[in-house]
């Protein structure tokens, strides 16, 4: 049994019959590696992205946007020899210049995560949500150098090549930020 | 490592372990390869190109009436750049193969190189519209064998357009389909898919219904819309078996012979079979099926019956 197609649609071109048949193959050999190296590390991507942009939706899709521009250049990505640390690169650039954007539209408004946080005082997770205002006071910069040297182990200078500044700007950065949350939690 | 006060090294790590913890709302690694375009540079794209426009019909202008001073010259030919910028069919466009007695299980998506589809379980026969552009071919199939397809995308930079269907059978129904696309990266595609669901919309045509020494001219051919089966030539006097489902009606439009016949309401899923008049002049038949809304799904066949050899 077949189908024809349609007729055609004013600006799209031609038409084409083509005929349905069985392809006895395997899937590409960049595909599986990319989904070993690139779409497995996701969830470390993912984790990543919300340390630095405390926002869901945001995170996934900086990883999504990080997945797809590594599928782009996939081709010259895998034959790298840490193709996990570019893609880290890529999500900390992307989230830095992604809540720049957000930031230079005021979203989110520091009054309404204050809101949010003070409506939620009292319930059992009030020490992660005063850790978490805290936090968000941080600039983005400062979130990435914690979260980067502090959480995931990567020395200064490693820090400073996935940031794409020095390292002693990354110092700086983990300095003031950590002096930021003593003063915001009162431990100054 | 950080020289941190205890308290806030606590502090810390209890945070970024309830950040670890949080798990995305979407599978992130449910990767398909989108190229789609930021939304953020719209508005600056479209001001560029606004400005660019309003910068070349300024200086345009100018050379217009500067060269009014001196000699008339004739209006330059317009010209036709061959290189025109590809563009795939809109999601209306692409969605008119689709029936409407169908629902979508995959979207309108859009893609280039190769990517695997979002996994869906199918409950009866499938329909799939597909457009591409590029030099090369795409080859769709799913890891079971279930479906494979494949078709050429011409080598023009013109997207083409092709639909497919897929019958129900035993090892399609009831079970989860993951379709892989692949093509060369260079190659741009777009491609929906919706399913009929578990009743089989449409009859079985032909078979025992055929008459003795009945001689097929066109096989069953399926159909979503108005499209033009392929050409026959008939020895006399043909019978068209058909059927449709959905809402409206069809009909039957040739540029040989009756010029119009058969129109047919679908809504109750209509069956019939009509004979035609000799055709007005021997030679191949271009014969159209027509339905109105678009989106009506019909099957077709085309038969005579030749008289027995005295």
């Amino acid at each position: 049994m077949r189908r024809v197609s349609k007729t055609a649609v004013s600006g799209v071109g031609k038409d084409v019959i083509a005929p349905a048949k069985v392809i006895a193959g395997s899937e590409p050999s960049l595909e599986q590696t990319f989904h070993a190296v690139a779409v497995s590390g996701a969830r470390r991507l993912y984790s990543l992205a919300l340390s630095i942009l405390r926002d869901e939706g945001e995170a996934e899709d900086a990883v999504q946007e990080t997945l797809l521009k590594a599928w782009r250049s996939w081709d010259s990505v895998s034959r790298m020899e840490r193709p996990a640390g570019w893609l880290t690169r890529v999500c900390v650039n992307h989230c830095i210049s992604r809540r720049r954007h957000l930031r230079s539209r005021g979203w989110p408004p520091l009054a309404l995560i204050d809101e949010v946080a003070r409506n939620a005082v009292g319930s059992p997770s009030a020490d992660l949500i005063d850790m978490d205002r805290a936090y968000r006071r941080l600039s983005l910069k400062q979130r990435a150098a914690i979260t980067l040297n502090y959480r995931h182990g990567y020395s200064i200078e490693e820090c400073a090549v996935l940031m794409g500044c020095r390292p002693g700007t990354v110092r700086t950065h983990v300095a003031r930020g950590l002096a930021t949350l003593r003063k915001e939690l009162g431990d100054a | 490592m950080l020289d941190l006060d205890p308290r806030l090294d606590a502090r810390l790590r209890s945070f970024y372990e309830h950040i670890e913890q949080q798990a995305p709302t979407r599978d992130v690694g449910e990767f398909v390869a989108v190229p789609v375009r930021p939304r953020r540079r719209t508005l600056p794209l479209l001001a560029g190109v606004a400005g660019v426009a309003v910068v070349a019909a300024g200086i345009g202008l100018f050379v217009t009436e500067l060269s009014g001073h001196h000699a008339v010259k004739p209006p330059a030919p317009a010209s036709h750049s061959p290189g025109q910028r590809t563009s795939l069919p809109s999601a209306s466009q692409l969605t008119l193969g689709i029936p409407s007695i169908s629902h979508t299980v995959i979207g309108v998506t859009h893609g280039h190189g190769t990517a695997t589809l979002p996994t869906f379980t199918p409950q009866g026969m499938i329909f799939i519209e597909l457009s591409c552009a590029g030099s090369t071919g795409f080859n769709l199939y799913s890891p079971n064998h279930a479906v494979g397809l494949s078709g050429g995308c011409d080598g023009s930079p013109s997207p083409s357009l092709a639909g497919f269907f897929v019958p129900a059978n035993a090892s399609l129904t009831g079970r989860p389909l993951t379709l892989t696309m692949t093509a060369d990266s260079s190659t741009i595609w777009e491609i929906v898919v919706a399913d009929v669901g578990p009743i089989p919309p449409l009859p079985t045509l032909g078979g025992s219904s055929l008459p003795a020494g009945a001689h097929v001219l066109v096989p069953v051919t399926y159909g979503v819309g108005t499209s033009q089966l392929e050409t026959f030539v008939p020895s006399g006097p043909y019978f068209v078996e058909y059927a449709c489902a959905g809402s409206g009606t069809i009909n039957f439009t040739t540029f040989d012979g009756p010029a119009s016949w058969v129109s047919a309401e679908c809504a109750h899923g209509a069956v019939g079979m009509q004979e035609t008049a000799k055709p007005a002049s021997p030679g191949p038949i271009n014969f159209t099926v027509k339905t109105m809304p678009p989106r009506t799904l019909w099957e077709v066949m085309v038969f005579e019956v030749t008289a027995p050899k005295s």
